[in-house]
C-alpha cells in the first residue's frame, strides 16, 4: 500500500535530482504538484545564491547539498526536495465536539495499538525503507553507520509495549497506571481541604454529600515544532502525540523530512480511516514564515505548542502564542567528569568517553562536548592523546563527512583564541577529521564546531567543574561510579537533568523524564470532575 | 630584521598613505603600482613580526614559513583571527594576575614588555602601566564579556592619524563636505606636501569650523572611544553624551556580573549615568548643539546607530529637535542592532536624523573598520565601503580558503602594513560581499557592499542555536 501510494504519485523516488515528498494533512496524503527539475533550478537561479528554500505555485522546494560518501565530502551538487505548499487553516481542528466524540473517546490503548500498526506497515515495506535510507544517505550529515542505526532506533521507538509502559509511567498518579486516567474518570483518594466559601456559607447553604474526587487526563491539540539535526526528534514528537490519542501537527525539521514523510505514508496507508490518522498532519514550512505561523500561533488554534529551539525562537513563539501553553526543549549540551581513577584503566575509560561524545555524531543535546578531567598536566595530556586515538577508531568505524565550515572553524580556533591550547587532532590528507583540544581556561560554547571535537578541561578536583554546570547542561557522565554517587545531588541542584555513568549518556527508556519534565504529563490536560 | 628593513617599511607606509590620498582625491593613480608597493610592505611586515612578535614567530615556525617573496603563504596559513587578541585566560583577569596578562600581551607585541604590576588591581590600572611603557592597548568587549586587547603603540597611533587625515578627510572633502574651493586647495596640497605636513594642514583647517559631539563616554579605551579621543582635540568645542569614564573593569562587570563591592558601585554609577540620567544627558548634548547653531557653527556627530537613533527619538519625542547648520555631519560605525537586538533599518535612521537634527542623508557617513586594523572604510553615496589602497583585503570561503574574483562573498580579512606593534594579518568575524572595479562615485578598487556577522557564531544542537556559554 505504501509502495502503491509512491507509485501513483512518484513519491520518494529520485528524478532529475528531485525527490517528490508528500505531506499528511489531517489524514490525507498531499503530493506535490508536477514540476520539472529545470523549473526548480531556474527558481533557485532567480533566488539569492545561498537560498535553500523557494516557493513555486502550489509547491515549496528545499535545496540540500549532496554528499559524496566515497570521497567523504560535500559536493557542489544539489538534491531538491519538492513538497506541496500548505494552507495553515487546513491544519487546525475547529470542531471540538467531533474530537471529543472521535479520537478523544478512543480506548486508552488505541495509541499504542496504532503505533504497532505503523511499525507493521513500515517493516512490511522494507524496500521502500531502504530507498528512503538511500535518499537520506545522499543528504544527511550523519555518518552512514549512525544513520542506519537511527532508522533502527526509529522503528524501536514506535514499539507498542514500550509505548504502553511510557503511558502508564508518565501519567501515573497515586500509584494508578497512567492509561487509566486517559481511559476514564478515575477516583483518587484525595481529601478535600477546607473551603472558605463553604465554611462561611454553611449557615445558609443546604448540606450535600461530598462528590467523589475524580481525575482524568484528556488529549489535546498539539503543534510540535521540531528542530535540530537528530532525525529521531519528529518521531519522538509523533509518538508522544499519538500515544496520548492527541491530535495535531508535526512540523518536520529540514534535516529529517524524508523519515517524516515515511511516517506520514505509513499512517495513510496502514490506517487511512483511523481517527488518529484523520487528525494527524505531518508537514514542513521554513521556520519563522509569518504567513504560516501567524495562523498556527493564534489563540485557540492549539492547546499545546511544543518547541525544540533556542531561547530566541521560543521567546518569539511565546510572544505570538501568549494564550497557548508552550513546552520548550532548549538547546543544551553534555559534559563528562572524569576522576583521576581513570588513569588506572585509561583505554577503557576513553572508549566510553568517546561513545558519549559521539551521540548522534555530537549533535544531540546529551552528547558530551566538554570533558573535565582530574589530573596534572601530563595526565591530562595522556587522556587527550588516548581520547584522540579512540576518536580515530570511530573515524574508521563510522566515517563522517566534515563540512568545509567546520574545518574553517577549527582553523579559526587554532589561529585565534585557542592558539595556546593543546591540539590533538586526527587528520586525513592534512584536513581535520576529529580530535581533542585541551583548554586551560574557560571555553565559549559558541566556538564549538561540533563534528567530533572534544574539549578537555583540566581540573585539580572534579568538584572544581561544578562551577560550569547549569541549566544549559543536559547530561553529565561521570567516572568512576562512586564519584558519580557522591556528586549526583550537587550536580542535580545546578540544573543538570541526567547524571549518568560514563558511557551511558545516550540512555533512554519509556517513562524517562526529559529536560526536567515528565513530558506526557505536560501534553495532556488534567481535569477534575 | 635589520634597522634598514624597518626603515624601508616605514618609508613604504608613508608612500602607501600618499597613494591613498591621491586615490581619495581621484587624482591619477596606478592600482598596479600600489599593489606592488603594498605587497612589498606586507612582506616586510611579515619579516618584522617573525623577528619581533613571539606569537607570530611561533606560528611561522609551526607552519614552516620563513622569508617570503609572495603573499600567498601568509594569506593561506599565517592570518590569525580577531580572537587571537582574546587568547589569554579569563581566570587571570578574574584573579587579578596582571603579570600573567603582561606575559600574554607581550607575546603579541613587537617589543619586550617589562612593566611593574605591583599594586595593579584592575584592568584600568594595568592599562595605565602599559601606557607608561608606550603601549596603547585598545580593547573591545564581546557579548560574553571576553575582552579583545590589541597592543598598539604610540608610533602606530601617530601613523593612524596621518593615514586618516591623508585619505579619509580628503575623501570626505571630495564628496561630502567640501565646496569647489576646498576641493581645489586639498588637491593642490596633496600634490605639494608629504603625508605628515599634509595631515597637519588638513587637521588645522578642516574640522576647526565644526563643534564635535561624541555619543559615547568622555574617557575610555574601546575602539570607538579611541577614535573619539584622537578626533576630539581637533574640534574647537566638543561634548560627550556621557561626561565621565567607562572603565574596562565596569564594562567587563556588565557582561560577566559584578564580583566585588567596587564592581557593584561602578555598575550603579553606570546605571545612573546611562539610565537614570539618560534623558538629561540627551538634553545636554542637544543644548550644546543649539549653542553651536546660535554661534553659527556646524556640528560633527560621532556615534553608533542605536545611540544616534535614541538621541533622535528623544529629540522628537520631547520636541527638542535642532536644525543644525548646513554642512553639519554625522559619522557612525558599528552594529546596526540596538541593545535589545532590534535591527534598525537604514532608511528609518536616515529619516530620524533628518527630522531630529536637520542633517540630510548625504551628510550622514557610515564607516566600517575593526579594532585590529588601522584604516576606516567609508560608505560612499552608492553604498560601497571603499577599501583604501593602504591595506589588502582578502575574502575567505567557509573553509578559510582565500577566494579570487571581482565579486566575492565570504569572511573578510585584512593584511594591514601599518600595523607594526602587533600582527596585522587578521580575519574578522564578518561575512561580506566584496566587489572590485570602478564605482560611480569615482573611486576604484575593492569595496565592501554588504556586511553581516559570520554564521559560525551559531552553534546548532538538537534544540536549535546555542547561546554563548562558558564551559
Amino acid at each position: 500500500m505504501m509502495e502503491s501510494f509512491c507509485a501513483s504519485y512518484q513519491l520518494l523516488t529520485l528524478h532529475g535530482g528531485v525527490v517528490r515528498v508528500p505531506f499528511l494533512v489531517r489524514g490525507q496524503v498531499v503530493p506535490p504538484p508536477q514540476i520539472e527539475p529545470a523549473e526548480i533550478e531556474a527558481a533557485f537561479a532567480r533566488a539569492e545564491s545561498d537560498a535553500v528554500h523557494v516557493s513555486l505555485p502550489g509547491a515549496q522546494v528545499l535545496r540540500l547539498p549532496l554528499i559524496d560518501r566515497t570521497m567523504r565530502r560535500i559536493t557542489a551538487g544539489w538534491r531538491y526536495l519538492l513538497m506541496p505548499s500548505i494552507r495553515p487553516p487546513d491544519l487546525i481542528e475547529l470542531d471540538l465536539d467531533a474530537l471529543a466524540c472521535g479520537p478523544y473517546a478512543l480506548p486508552a490503548d488505541a495509541g499504542a495499538v496504532y503505533l504497532e500498526t505503523l511499525i507493521h506497515a513500515i517493516t512490511g515495506n522494507l524496500p521502500l525503507v531502504a530507498r528512503v535510507i538511500e535518499l537520506e544517505r545522499a543528504i544527511s550529515e550523519l555518518p552512514e553507520a549512525l544513520l542506519n542505526a537511527a532508522f533502527v532506533a526509529f522503528a524501536a521507538g514506535l514499539d507498542g509495549q514500550a509505548a504502553r509502559r511510557m503511558l502508564d509511567a508518565e501519567l501515573s498518579l497515586w500509584n494508578i497506571p497512567g492509561s487509566r486516567f486517559l481511559e476514564e474518570w478515575v477516583e483518587v483518594p484525595g481529601t478535600p481541604l477546607a473551603d472558605p466559601a463553604a465554611i462561611t456559607g454553611r449557615a445558609i447553604t443546604p448540606a450535600a454529600p461530598a462528590a467523589p474526587t475524580l481525575i482524568r487526563a484528556t488529549p489535546t491539540r498539539q503543534l510540535h515544532i521540531t528542530a535540530g539535526n537528530a532525525p529521531g526528534i519528529p518521531i519522538i514528537s509523533a509518538l508522544r502525540m499519538l500515544l496520548t490519542r492527541s491530535v495535531g501537527v508535526i512540523k518536520l525539521p529540514a534535516g529529517a523530512i524524508l523519515p517524516g514523510a515515511l511516517l506520514a505514508l505509513a499512517a495513510a496507508s496502514a490506517a487511512p480511516d483511523h481517527l488518529l490518522t484523520r487528525h494527524l498532519s505531518v508537514v514542513y514550512w521554513p521556520g519563522g514564515d509569518e504567513s504560516v505561523e501567524q495562523v498556527l500561533f493564534a489563540p485557540g488554534a492549539f492547546d499545546r505548542i511544543i518547541v525544540w529551539g533556542a531561547p530566541g525562537a521560543v521567546a518569539s513563539v511565546q510572544a505570538r502564542a501568549a494564550f497557548t501553553r508552550t513546552i520548550t526543549f532548549n538547546p543544551r549540551y553534555g559534559v563528562l567528569l572524569v576522576g583521576r581513577e581513570a588513569f588506572d584503566n585509561l583505554e577503557d575509560v576513553v572508549l566510553r568517553a568517546a561513545q558519549d561524545t559521539l551521540i548522534y555524531n555530537q549533535k544531540a543535546c546529551n552528547a558530551a562536548f566538554v570533558h573535565y578531567v582530574e589530573g596534572d598536566t601530563s595526565q591530562v595530556t595522556m587522556y587527550a592523546e588516548a581520547l584522540r586515538a579512540a576518536l580515530s577508531r570511530w573515524d574508521e568505524l563510522a566515517p563522517q563527512v566534515v563540512p568545509p565550515a567546520v574545518r574553517g572553524q577549527v582553523r579559526r580556533m587554532r589561529r585565534g583564541r585557542y592558539v595556546a591550547a593543546g591540539w590533538h587532532l586526527n587528520e586525513r590528507d592534512g584536513e581535520y577529521e576529529s580530535g581533542v583540544i585541551v583548554v586551560d581556561d574557560e571555553f565559549d560554547m559558541l566556538d564549538h564546531p561540533l563534528f567530533r571535537l572534544a574539549v578537555v578541561r583540566p581540573v585539580m578536583r572534579l568538584e572544581d567543574a561544578l562551577t560550569f554546570l547549569s541549566q544549559a547542561v543536559s547530561t553529565t557522565g561521570i567516572y568512576p561510579e562512586e564519584r558519580r554517587l557522591a556528586l549526583r545531588d550537587r550536580i542535580a541542584a545546578r540544573g543538570v537533568s541526567n547524571i549518568l555513568p560514563l558511557g551511558q549518556c545516550e540512555r533512554a527508556y519509556a517513562g524517562m523524564p526529559h529536560d526536567g519534565m515528565v513530558v506526557l504529563s505536560e501534553l495532556v490536560d488534567w481535569k477534575n470532575g | 630584521m635589520s634597522v634598514d628593513t624597518l626603515a624601508e617599511l616605514r618609508t613604504l607606509q608613508l608612500e602607501l598613505i600618499a597613494l591613498a590620498c591621491r586615490w581619495a582625491l581621484r587624482q591619477p593613480y596606478d592600482p598596479e603600482h600600489a599593489r606592488r608597493r603594498r605587497q612589498r610592505a606586507l612582506l616586510l611586515a611579515h619579516d618584522h613580526y617573525r623577528a619581533h612578535v613571539p606569537a607570530y614567530r611561533r606560528l611561522a615556525h609551526q607552519e614552516r614559513i620563513g622569508a617570503l617573496d609572495t603573499l600567498t603563504p601568509i594569506i593561506e596559513r599565517m592570518m590569525s583571527t580577531d580572537d587571537l587578541f582574546k587568547s589569554y585566560r579569563q581566570q587571570w583577569l578574574d584573579d587579578g594576575d596582571f603579570a600573567a596578562m603582561t606575559g600574554w600581551i607581550a607575546e603579541l607585541h613587537h617589543r619586550p614588555l617589562q612593566i611593574d604590576v605591583a599594586g595593579v588591581t584592575t584592568i584600568d590600572d594595568w592599562i595605565e602601566r602599559l601606557e607608561a611603557a608606550d603601549v596603547r592597548p585598545v580593547y573591545s568587549s564581546g557579548t560574553s564579556g571576553t575582552f579583545s586587547f590589541v597592543p598598539r603603540d604610540v608610533a602606530g597611533l601617530a601613523r593612524v592619524r596621518t593615514a586618516s587625515a591623508s585619505y579619509l578627510l580628503p575623501q570626505l572633502l571630495y564628496d561630502r563636505i567640501g565646496g569647489p574651493l576646498e576641493r581645489t586647495l586639498t588637491r593642490l596640497a596633496a600634490r605639494l606636501l608629504a603625508p605628515a605636513p599634509f595631515e597637519r594642514l588638513l587637521r588645522a583647517i578642516s574640522p576647526r569650523s565644526y563643534d564635535g559631539v561624541f555619543l559615547d563616554f568622555r574617557h575610555g579605551r574601546t575602539g570607538m572611544q579611541a577614535i573619539g579621543r584622537e578626533a576630539a582635540p581637533v574640534f574647537r568645542r566638543r561634548s560627550f553624551l556621557y561626561d565621565s569614564n567607562l572603565s574596562a573593569a565596569t564594562l567587563r562587570s556588565v557582561a560577566r556580573g559584578p564580583r566585588t563591592a567596587r564592581d557593584r558601585a561602578n555598575l550603579e554609577r553606570l546605571h545612573t549615568e546611562t539610565i537614570v540620567n539618560r534623558e538629561a544627558n540627551f538634553n545636554r548634548v542637544l543644548d550644546r548643539m543649539r549653542d553651536s547653531v546660535a554661534d553659527g557653527r556646524k556640528v560633527f556627530i560621532f556615534g553608533v546607530p542605536f545611540q544616534l537613533k535614541d538621541l533622535c527619538e528623544h529629540a522628537l519625542r520631547s520636541a527638542r529637535e535642532v536644525r543644525l547648520r548646513d554642512g553639519s555631519m554625522v559619522l557612525f560605525g558599528g552594529g546596526w542592532k540596538s541593545y535589545t537586538g532590534e535591527r534598525i533599518p537604514r532608511a528609518d535612521l536616515m529619516q530620524l536624523v533628518h527630522d531630529a537634527l536637520g542633517i540630510p542623508e548625504v551628510r550622514v557617513i557610515e564607516g566600517y573598520s575593526m579594532t585590529e586594523i588601522n584604516v576606516m572604510m567609508v560608505r560612499c553615496v552608492h553604498g560601497r565601503f571603499h577599501v583604501p589602497p593602504i591595506i589588502e583585503p582578502v575574502v575567505f570561503d567557509e573553509a578559510l580558503a582565500p577566494l579570487q574574483g571581482a565579486d566575492l562573498r565570504g569572511m573578510i580579512g585584512f593584511l594591514d602594513p601599518l600595523a607594526t606593534a602587533y600582527p596585522g594579518f587578521v580575519i574578522s568575524g564578518d561575512t561580506v560581499r566584496m566587489v572590485d572595479g570602478p564605482c560611480p562615485c569615482g573611486l576604484v578598487g575593492p569595496a565592501v557592499t554588504e556586511i553581516s556577522r559570520a554564521a559560525r557564531r551559531e552553534v546548532k544542537g538538537c534544540g536549535g542555536v546555542m547561546a554563548s556559554l562558558r564551559a
